[in-house]
């Protein structure tokens, strides 16, 4: 079996596990989980150490006939596209597992469903075949609805529970519908992506169709990634799920709807995304500068990092929509170094909510006396999102900005402007409403996290986007064999075939 | 003549006699145990259904018992029931079903299913489908004292004969048309009757029919039904009865020919979008729990009416895997209704708020059970949904209408996972009110059916491929 099965299997075995170990055994129940999820990011880390990227095509496949009849394949492989989203989302699934020591209320369904949702997004991340790659997906779908329930914060979490799920099941079932639709029109009856590029190259698809699917698709798995403008559930979703829940929804799977274009629509449908694009970078302009303004309005902090989330994957859109390697490869920084810059200002921004019981930023003030290690991790994740060179997000935009330079000047104006000054003011807004000034009295007893063990979650997030923020060669690298064939991409209208060396019939 | 393939009927038959002989001259009240050996009673008859051998038997005439497509349907039969009344839980046995009278009429109706999937002409099909209506007729208002179960079967009464009517009307057009009684007539005599009449025939035919599988324009019954009648009465009705509409409905369609006839594509598609659209109304506004099932089916009934409309092989094995999906989860859902429902058989929603903590397990697989019929992925309701889409999706690249019930499908699962998770919502999250204790007590032959019908229906959406061969093989056997 390849290694990159146990990124997947390990969290999702770890959860029937879980079902037979007595529900009074928490500690037991938890530091499984934690040890599962570490061991799960450890060898991602190994594969993206490991990955040679020298060569361009599938490594670490895996590939077997999962249903005859039509053609289902549980085959598995990383490229560059979705090499270093695997290793955000296991390393992002440890720390929000590490995150869930807050719960304290039937603390071993929680954690099925923690681990349940964690699997599901890594082995959506790694599937090459549509049907498992949907379908795994999905699998965070019930869970998150019983998590923000169940375990949410706020008032409104019974609506945000609801609004969640209808958006991502609607979103989820159009993306479907475009899905069949390609199994259809190519011709290759077969589920499986490598297959379907291989039939495509063969016989394209016509250009009428290309845009009836891609447009499916941009419309299913934009839903999915809070698209303006069916951006509304994301904000209120993630400001009412518990925190773990929040971190694993805006770092990792509203990736999965970036991924897909990726992977789906930009090497499949060329001449479909063409006609799309400029659409799209309208959309996406909407999502940084409506959001962005939205995100200003905010009075609590949850809020705000939802609508500043929502704000950046507009850029992870535009890089898409400059259709070239430039711009396209500043997306995937981009998405990689969001996972991690979500997670962790959700990750803190809960940990501080914990200690101080609010999360409204006018009650809070002069935080970071009080709690020097959290607070200097809200700033880090707050200048981070700003797009300040040395954190990884920098390299993204400004890759993105490069990319959409020459088609679309005033649109990447526009977005520099979302980017540096909308982004600045909301951030530095809340950081001097939450952390500085007065520490008022009703503060006073407040502490800080000590124990290493809390702590290091964070710091490791932190590690990971000075890492990428200093090196990031070490990301580009990965996918810039792949990205190469996509060269001469927004020219031409070959659909691209990743290569598989696996070819179990 | 060779009895042994139908060794089940037999058996079933002579157990239900019993059954009522005991009802009337031993004991009213019956004990755990006789209801325990009638499930065991299905069960042999479940295993020799299996085990029967040599295709093409024909008993009765001409009346085919051991095809592949009636023999699904048999054991398919037999299978609900056991299930059916494997959920009659100790509440039911002690305050609602009094008398051994019920297993003895559910058994009937069963040998009526079972004989339906048999049945080769229009007279036998006809008389075993009003065996049927009028088993459950009886079953569905057997609580005499309760005013809704008897609404319930004045409802369940009143449409029934109409279907009953319009079913006949359409047998008497088919035979004035092609001359004979047979549902699979000689090809030349279908060939000389594509007329008018038979047209006529048949959609007199397909309304009647359309009063079993609840779907528009005979479906106004279901809701009262399902929520009037005992649990397991909804449940067998909305598993097995259902099934049997769609198996009379495949039997004719293929049999006189007309299935692949873009009219009755047409016609299904629309009785199926509006089907759809009626029932996803329906029931994002109900607050009783059977009523909401009962809305719902008449939307599931839509979903499996598109896989007709598709008139090709995917789309009928689609309608065998939603069968087999649908039964599982509608099983699990009565078979919790079974153990909250008041004295009139009604459960509101909020009746089921504290499910979680009172029974993690019952929950659990109520969930399970909601997210498969809203179709989310890795459920059998999944793949149902999925495989009937995708036929219909090739169906709409020759005739562009397609993309129509497309469209109403994706929209009908938003509305469903609302209505859907409304159910998981309450019953995971909702606070009780104070003075309300939740009663629940499941007992263990229940939690074998429940805990199986989770992990069918989890089988059903991680290794489809065994449902789908075999689907595939009662589809075969049916088009050939």
């Amino acid at each position: 079996m390849s290694l990159l099965l146990y990124i997947f299997l390990i969290p999702l075995a770890t959860a029937l596990v879980l079902v037979f170990i007595p529900s009074k055994q928490q500690k037991l129940i938890r530091s499984l989980s934690v040890f599962a999820t570490l061991v799960s990011s450890i060898i991602s880390i190994i594969l993206f150490l490991t990955f040679d990227y020298s060569t361009s095509g599938l490594q670490f496949e895996f590939n077997r006939v999962w249903i005859p009849s039509l053609d289902i394949r549980l085959h598995f492989g990383v490229d560059g596209l979705n090499l270093g989203l695997i290793l955000m989302g296991s390393i992002v699934g440890f720390v929000a597992v590490s995150q869930a020591r807050h719960v304290n209320y039937k603390e071993k369904t929680f954690y099925i469903l923690l681990l349940l949702i964690i699997g599901g997004i890594l082995g959506a991340f790694a599937s090459l075949d549509m049907f498992f790659m949907y379908a795994l997906h999905e699998l965070a779908l019930v869970p998150s609805f019983l998590m923000i329930g169940i375990w949410g914060r706020g008032p409104r979490r019974t609506f945000a529970a609801f609004q969640i799920t209808i958006y991502l099941t609607v979103g989820a079932f159009i993306a479907l519908v475009g899905l069949l639709l390609l199994y259809v029109k190519s011709g290759a009856s077969s589920f499986d992506l490598i297959k379907i590029g291989s039939a495509i190259s063969q016989n394209m698809i016509n250009k009428p169709d290309q845009i009836t699917i891609s447009g499916l698709l941009l419309l299913g798995f934009g839903i999915l990634v809070s698209l303006w403008p069916f951006h509304s559930w994301a904000p209120l979703g993630y400001a009412s799920a518990p925190v773990p829940t929040a971190m694993l929804h805006a770092g990792v799977i509203k990736k999965f709807g970036l991924y897909a274009l990726l992977r789906i629509v930009l090497t499949l449908l060329p001449e479909g995304i063409a006609y799309w694009a400029n659409y799209l970078i309208l959309l996406a302009l909407g999502n940084i500068l409506y959001c962005g303004w939205v995100a200003m309005q905010q009075k609590e902090l949850d809020k705000l990092l939802g609508f500043s989330s929502v704000a950046h994957m507009g850029f992870a859109f535009i890089g898409i929509a400059t259709l070239n390697p430039v711009g396209i490869s500043g997306s995937l920084i981009i998405m990689i170094a969001h996972g991690f810059l979500a997670a962790l200002a959700f990750g803190v921004s809960g940990s501080i909510q914990e200690k101080v019981g609010t999360g409204i930023m006018s009650d809070l003030g002069g935080l970071l006396k009080k709690m020097p290690f959290l607070g200097t991790a809200l700033i880090i994740a707050m200048i981070a999102g700003c797009g300040m060179p040395g954190f990884a997000n920098f390299p993204g935009e400004l890759l993105v900005f490069f990319g959409g330079w020459k088609a679309h000047q005033w649109i990447i104006v526009a977005a520099v402007w979302g980017a540096l000054v909308i982004g600045a003011i909301y951030m530095f807004r809340a950081v001097r409403s939450v952390l500085h000034g007065q520490t008022p009295d009703r503060f006073s007893n407040i502490s800080d996290i000590t124990s290493w063990k809390h702590r290091a979650p964070f710091a490791l997030l932190i590690f990971m986007l000075i890492l990428f923020g200093i090196f990031p060669y070490q990301l580009t690298n990965k996918f810039k064999n792949q990205l190469e064939t996509i060269a001469d991409f927004s020219k031409g209208n070959k659909a691209i075939i990743t290569k598989s060396n696996d070819l179990t019939p | 003549m060779n009895l042994f393939p139908i060794i089940p009927e037999i058996l079933i038959l002579a157990i239900a006699i019993i059954t009522l002989l005991l009802a009337v001259f031993w004991d009213k009240h019956p004990r755990h145990y006789i209801l325990d050996l009638i499930g065991l009673g299905l069960v042999i008859a479940f295993v020799f259904s299996i085990i029967s051998p040599t295709p093409n038997i024909l008993i009765f005439g001409t009346n085919n018992i051991s095809n592949e497509f009636t023999n699904f349907f048999r054991r398919f039969f037999i299978f609900g029931t056991i299930l059916g009344l494997g959920i009659i839980g100790n509440k039911g046995q002690k305050t609602k079903i009094t008398s051994l009278e019920f297993p003895g009429l559910v058994l009937l109706t069963l040998i009526g299913m079972m004989f339906v999937a048999a049945a080769s002409d229009f007279v036998t099909l006809f008389i075993t489908i009003e065996l049927v209506t009028v088993g459950f007729l009886i079953l569905v208002a057997f609580d005499t004292k309760n005013p809704h179960s008897v609404e319930a079967g004045i409802k369940y009464m009143i449409f029934g004969g109409v279907s009953a009517a319009f079913m006949v009307m359409g047998i008497a057009f088919i035979y004035g048309s092609t001359g004979t009684l047979l549902i699979k007539p000689p090809t030349q005599q279908i060939g000389q009757a594509l007329s008018t009449f038979l047209y006529i025939g048949f959609g007199l035919f397909a309304i009647g029919i359309c009063f079993k599988l609840a779907l528009v324009p005979l479906q106004m019954w279901a809701p009262d039904v399902y929520q009037g009648a005992s649990s397991p009465v909804s449940a067998l009705l909305a598993s097995c009865s259902k099934a049997m509409g769609f198996l009379v409905i495949l039997k004719t369609l293929c049999g006189l020919g007309l299935l692949e006839n873009q009219r009755w594509q047409f016609f299904w598609a629309c009785l199926a979008v509006v089907s759809i659209i009626y029932g996803c109304f329906g029931a994002s506004v109900q607050f009783d729990f059977k009523r909401l099932l009962g809305w719902s089916s008449i939307v599931h009934a839509g979903f499996m009416a598109l896989g007709i409309s598709t008139a090709s092989k995917p789309g009928l094995i689609a309608i065998i895997f939603y069968l087999i999906s649908y039964m599982l989860a509608v099983i699990i859902a009565f078979a919790i209704a079974d153990e909250l429902e008041k004295n009139d058989y009604s459960v509101n929603l909020s009746d089921l708020a504290g499910l979680f903590n009172k029974s993690p397990f019952a929950a659990s697989a109520l969930a399970i059970s909601m997210v498969s019929l809203a179709g989310i992925p890795l459920t059998g309701g999944f793949i149902a949904k999925f495989l009937i889409v995708k036929s219909i999706l090739v169906c709409a690249q020759t005739n562009a209408f397609f993309y129509l019930p497309i469209a109403i499908a994706v929209l009908s699962v938003a509305v469903s996972v609302y209505y859907y998770f409304k159910v998981i919502k309450i019953a995971f999250w909702t606070q009780r009110l104070p003075n309300s204790e939740l009663q629940i007590n499941l007992n263990a032959k229940k939690r074998i059916i429940m805990a199986f019908c989770v992990g069918g229906i989890i089988l059903m959406g991680v290794l489809p491929d065994l449902f789908i061969e075999m689907s595939d093989a009662v589809i075969t056997s049916l088009v050939k």
